[in-house]
């Protein structure tokens, strides 16, 4: 019998094409925007933490836990006394990368400026820090090199080029002074914010500049999925569980970062939200006026001796297989132009460009292929359709077969 | 003969206080298998209210109705659905056929409901369908037959699964002068050949005139009550 009430369902759907199309499209339509929208956000996040996270911050740092509140290079650690060897043996942990961060009073001519000092493993840190496609003139740095590398912001402000010299001075490990004259190798883009006033030196030089042989203010760890970091977050806990040592995801290293993404998620959940009552309405306005429409017919099945829950039953099927419909074209309508996107992402110019530069963000343009979001949003459409559906539900649960009849 | 419908002292009011209406007033009726029953009075002569309550669509405010064996009055909603579906067929004034589903499908729809197999269907669909004139329609949508024959529709689908009593509300009513005689002629060999039993509700002089028997009401009252 259910086949027969599938059939009539589907028969009614199109008793009214231009209604039932209507329907249809503000879903499609609607979905469309709502995925382009959240496909192209959450694939900003995983661009930015996997470009400038994963080479800046890690998505976890090993600190010795007095340098969370004050991070100075007093409160550094020895590299031997951090199990790395253990840490690089957890599944799904990509690299772990020692660093010194610190700064120096960076200074040439009259010109003198505070700058971010940054001792990275050439080995593995031109790689990670995709500096190779960064270089503006020069070259990079090699393992035990002297010179440094600076972005091409500071090398206007100095009027500096490959070959001249910079003098940093600041202050080293425990007192020290910290000083030193160095020979500019490279010049480098940063486009995003922090590390336009960064210097870059190899770690053994910066321990050397800073009198603290040995000793990083941290341990940058990548993992190989995002997903996995609450789970590898809790291993490395475990490996230093007894030290003076802590291990910090991302989000508690840059809680501004992370407030930035959910700042601008709830601003895209508002505008799926909008579309989304765009959605409602039109579902809720299909509902309306089949009711109306056909109560009559109801009214008539119901005396002929249909039950109302299989009178529920066909009119809640014919919703569903709109709302279907609907929520597959939308999906299929969206996914070659996500999928060209997130294979070509655009690199963005002008004034959007310095927008994004200024938050932080690479001036790239681009889509996720997101299951989840693929699914999420499926879903809110058919529990946007269940929740309209409550008025077909209350008016056919107490519909009256002489009543219907007689309106 | 069994008595299909057995009304006792039948009440029903619409409204409160002054705006009360007295729809029926003391009604008791008995009918039995087979008959031709046509129930006639002016409008708001209480005839569509009698119909509606021994149609189980409706509940008096006093007095009992038995229909088939079962007082309705003891009966709930859904109970109230599946014994309409079971034991009353109904031909109404407007046809009140799907529109999306043939003719056939349409006069199918309550014996599907009962679970009758597809094989019984057809055979018995078919045969109305033939003896009502229709065949060669079966396919045909509602909207692609006239007036006449979508009653005729109506009156196979309410027949089909064999209830114990067909009621019909004016059926005739937006039939022209043909369709009208075709249907009653059709109404009245069923009545005949397979004593179904069919109750009317009327103002329609012609169907009046084929009734067996006749009931006058008048003013929520019966005022008459001739066989013929």
């Amino acid at each position: 019998m259910k086949k027969q009430f599938l059939i009539l369902a589907w028969r009614n759907i199109w008793r009214n094409k231009r209604r039932a199309l209507l329907t249809i499209s503000s879903i499609v339509v609607s979905l469309f925007f709502v995925l382009f929208m959240r496909q192209m956000q959450y694939w900003t996040y995983d661009f930015n933490i996997k470009n400038t996270v994963s080479g800046s911050i890690g998505y976890l740092q090993i600190t010795d836990t007095s340098y969370v509140d004050e991070k100075i290079l007093d409160n550094s650690i020895v590299t031997a006394e951090v199990p790395v060897g253990t840490i690089e043996s957890i599944k799904g942990v990509t690299g772990v990368h020692p660093r010194i961060q610190s700064g120096a009073l960076v200074s040439t001519g009259v010109k003198s400026k505070f700058a971010a000092v940054l001792g990275i493993q050439p080995s593995s840190d031109i790689e990670l820090l995709k500096l190779s496609h960064k270089v503006r003139k020069g070259t990079l740095l090699e393992e035990n090199d002297t010179g440094v590398l600076i972005s091409e912001k500071m090398a206007d402000y100095y009027k500096v080029s490959v070959g001249d010299s910079l003098i940093f001075m600041g202050q080293g490990y425990q007192g020290y002074t910290a000083a030193g004259i160095y020979s500019v190798k490279g010049i480098l883009y940063f486009p995003a914010g922090d590390m336009s006033n960064s210097v870059l030196m190899s770690l053994r030089e910066a321990q050397r500049f800073f009198v603290a042989p040995e000793r990083i203010t941290n341990y940058l760890i990548n993992i190989k999925n995002s997903k996995d970091l609450n789970a590898i977050h809790t291993q490395i806990e475990e490996q230093l569980t007894g030290t003076s040592f802590i291990a910090r995801t991302w989000e508690e290293v840059l809680p501004g970062l992370k407030q930035g993404f959910e700042i601008d998620a709830n601003s895209g959940l508002l505008i799926s939200g909008i579309l989304y009552m765009i959605v409602g309405f039109g579902i809720f306005g299909t509902i309306v006026m089949l009711y109306n429409e056909r109560r009559f017919e109801f009214g008539v099945l119901s005396a002929i001796g249909l039950q109302n829950k299989d009178l529920l039953f066909i009119t809640l099927s014919e919703l569903s297989i709109l709302t279907l419909i609907g929520v597959f074209i939308g999906n299929l309508l969206s996914f070659p132009l996500l999928y060209y996107l997130n294979r070509n992402p655009i690199k963005l110019g002008g004034e959007a460009a310095n927008a994004m530069l200024e938050q932080g963000f690479e001036p790239y343009m681009g889509t996720g292929l997101f299951v989840d979001v693929f699914a999420m949003n499926s879903l809110s459409v058919l529990l946007i359709a269940a929740l309209t559906s409550g008025y077909m539900i209350v008016k056919i649960v107490h519909l009256n077969a002489l009543e219907a009849m007689k309106q | 003969m069994k008595t299909v419908i057995e009304t006792n002292k039948l009440h029903k009011i619409f409204g409160k206080g002054e705006l009360a209406v007295h729809a029926l007033n003391d009604v008791s009726i008995q009918i039995k298998e087979g008959e031709f029953t046509a129930l006639v009075g002016p409008s708001g002569s209480g005839k569509t209210t009698l119909l509606n309550l021994i149609g189980g669509l409706d509940q008096a405010n006093e007095g009992t109705i038995t229909l088939n064996s079962c007082d309705i009055n003891t009966l709930k909603k859904k109970e109230m659905t599946e014994f309409r579906q079971k034991n009353i067929g109904f031909v109404f004034q407007a046809y009140n056929l799907i529109p999306v589903l043939s003719a056939y499908e349409n006069a199918e729809f309550i014996m599907l409901l009962q679970g009758i197999s597809e094989k019984i269907r057809k055979k018995r669909i078919y045969k109305l369908l033939k003896a009502v004139g229709l065949e060669g329609k079966e396919n045909n949508k509602p909207g692609e037959l006239s007036g006449g024959q979508q009653q005729r529709v109506a009156v196979v689908r309410a027949l089909a699964a064999k209830p114990a009593y067909i009621l019909a509300d004016e059926p005739t009513a937006n039939l022209d002068s043909k369709s009208t005689n075709d249907l009653l002629d059709l109404m009245y060999q069923l009545n005949q050949e397979e004593h179904m039993t069919f109750v009317f509700a009327t103002h329609d002089q012609r169907v009046i005139d084929r009734a067996k028997r006749v009931i006058y009401l008048e003013d929520g009252k019966i005022i008459k009550d001739e066989i013929r």
